[in-house]
């Protein structure tokens, strides 16, 4: 009988254990967590803060469930190391497990910033369900925040602090919000959005201390001198992967090779036999821009992690590389950007933008080479899933007889 | 597995299915009560013009692996064993478009939906009329449809016998042929 261990218990970690399942019903699958709940959906975070939905919704595999998929968990546990030659896992209450196959699972946390006062109260990281809570019993009785950074996690942690009736003050060190997830179209129509609602945005800024008198952050000091007053302050300057572990190992690639990322092959698997790889550490080919790179969200984590229990189970199962691409709610309208939307000269694409402010519409499309290689749509919903699908197909736009390029095009006519 | 499958062929583009579609998901079961509905109902076929200039019934899969299913972060979207489909929980969706961002067909769309506290706006997806099947009947398109363009049966069966009509080279109905000799131009 085969153990298949498991570092992680999110997205890729879930996934892969419910695709070794499928493929091999008596293996003994370990899973081990250094969180003390259970695994919990990640993205509804900010959900549960803005009070939309209960704490009860966040649970993404419960103990019956868990039990049900014939899983040993291991709760509030670290991997510290890893025996390659002996094929066993070091955990930091010195036990160890032995593997057949290992999956790293194990994420990604926040980017830390590092300035004067971060240990006054009030002050969060947004990743993970304790630093929720910890804002969510601050946000009660906050009337003022500043939230530095200006990406997804900015922009949604903005919009459940405006919703909970706070003014929010948003420091981006880059001149755009959303850089990394919209073009600056997009990137305007969510801001707008968000100023009609009360909050203020200030770009070019970076923060250089918290500042209190007593225990808890009472102001936010500028690069620019300013004093923001605050009582709450919720950090979000992207993820970086923890890859840690495979690096004091030597697991795909020298140690200094981690800092970004693992690296896997088409098969998931690291370059130290029976050791896979999915998820947010894992570094794949993107589809778009044919670099491998960190894909840091929630449908490629599951991806992975299906074919990586596909592989891990012995049957070979290649992927294809994974695409970024965000979809959010906002307001009332829906954003859907994926691929390389904000190409630079270098890339030598053409961008194509159809604007529709009656129907409160937009798109972009970039294209190279006759494929389509980037899109970002505010409102079009059917149309974005179609498109982001030719990405990943890597479509050639020639073979269709239709000029999918000009403005307002209609995509149905795609089906 | 049973499955609704198109014929592209026979496809006329009456929107029939997507009629009965609409009406089976209203709360009165009613074409005049259905229109005085708030929210409206909706349905969830969609009758699109494709390149070809051919009329398509536009359907989910209800595909596995699922893409929209792996997207959904909310675990909203589940599969039903019963009847092969996939589903979504709209007490658990939180209207976050990443199914619609995963979907390559783009069929799933967001509507105020009746049955949630303040008509709450979910996302919305064929569920391959899964009560309906349960009771034995099936899906409302596949018994709306008059073309015989949309039918319900073992894909396997139905895609051998789409193959047997195609080495016999029977032809397409007169109706149809004559529809489309019109629409030509």
């Amino acid at each position: 009988m085969k153990q298949y261990v498991i570092i992680g218990a999110s997205a890729a970690g879930i996934a892969a254990a419910e695709s070794i399942r499928r493929h091999d019903k008596t293996a003994k699958i370990v899973m081990v967590s250094d969180e003390m709940e259970k695994p919990y959906f990640r993205v509804m975070l900010s959900f549960v803060l803005a009070g939309t939905i209960g704490g009860d919704k966040l649970c993404l595999a419960s103990d019956r469930y868990l039990t049900e998929l014939g899983i040993r968990f291991i709760y509030g546990r670290k991997a510290l190391g890893i025996d390659a030659a002996k094929n066993q896992v070091h955990l930091d209450d010195s036990t160890r497990v032995d593997y057949d196959a290992l999956l790293l699972a194990t994420g990604s946390r926040p980017r830390t910033i590092d300035i004067p006062g971060l240990d006054k109260k009030g002050i969060y990281y947004f990743r993970t369900r304790k630093d929720m809570e910890g804002v969510k019993a601050i946000a009660g009785k906050a009337t003022r925040a500043v939230v530095i950074g200006g990406g997804l996690v900015g922009i949604k942690v903005s919009d459940a602090l405006c919703n909970l009736g706070i003014k929010v003050h948003m420091m981006v060190t880059s001149d755009k919000v959303l850089s990394q997830t919209a073009d600056p179209e997009t990137a305007d129509i969510v801001l707008n959005i968000l100023k009609s609602r009360g909050l203020t945005v200030e770009s070019g800024v970076s923060p250089l201390a918290f500042q209190g008198r007593g225990e808890f952050v009472e102001r936010v000091l500028t690069d620019t001198g300013e004093r923001i007053a605050c009582d709450l302050v919720v950090i979000g300057k992207g993820v970086v992967p923890n890859a840690g572990l495979a690096g004091d190992f030597s697991v795909g690639g020298d140690g200094a090779a981690h800092a970004d990322g693992i690296e896997i092959d088409r098969y998931l698997a690291t370059s130290v036999p029976n050791i896979f790889a999915a998820g947010d550490v894992a570094k794949s080919l993107d589809i778009a821009t044919g670099i491998s790179e960190i894909h840091a969200i929630w449908p490629v984590a599951v991806e992975q992690g299906r074919i990586a229990g596909c592989n891990m189970c012995g049957i070979k199962t290649p992927y294809d590389g994974a695409l970024n691409r965000n979809a959010f709610h906002i307001g009332t309208s829906y954003v859907i950007t994926g691929g390389l939307f904000n190409p630079g000269p270098d890339d030598a694409c053409t961008i194509h933008v159809y604007r529709n402010p009656k129907k409160n519409i937009h798109r972009r499309l970039v294209s190279r080479n006759e494929r389509i290689v980037g899109m970002a749509f505010v409102n079009d919903i059917p149309a974005a899933g179609r498109v982001l699908a030719m990405i990943q197909r890597k479509q050639n736009l020639s073979a269709l007889p239709v000029d999918i390029l000009s403005p307002g095009f209609d995509f149905n006519r795609l089906v | 597995m049973k499955s609704v499958v198109l014929d592209p062929e026979k496809c006329v583009g009456c929107k029939h299915c997507y009629l009965a579609c609409a009406l089976v998901h209203s709360q009165s079961d009613d074409i005049f009560g259905a229109t005085n509905e708030s929210p409206v109902p909706r349905a969830r076929i969609f009758v699109d013009i494709a390149h070809d200039q051919k009329a398509f019934a536009n359907r989910c899969r209800h595909c596995d692996p699922s893409p929209c299913l792996s997207a959904c972060p909310s675990g909203a979207i589940f599969r039903d064993e019963d009847t092969d489909s996939v589903l979504i929980d709209q007490e658990k969706c939180i209207n976050c478009a990443m199914c619609a961002m995963a979907c390559p067909f783009g069929v799933i769309r967001f509507y105020p939906e009746e049955q949630m506290p303040f008509h709450r706006v979910v996302a919305v997806k064929c569920d391959n009329c899964a009560q309906r099947i349960r009771e034995e009947q099936i899906p409302a398109c596949a018994e709306a449809c008059k073309t015989g363009a949309l039918v319900y049966g073992e894909i396997n069966d139905v895609l051998r016998e789409r193959h047997l009509v195609a080495i016999r080279q029977e032809k397409l109905p007169a109706e149809i042929q004559a529809w489309r000799a019109m629409n030509l131009h």
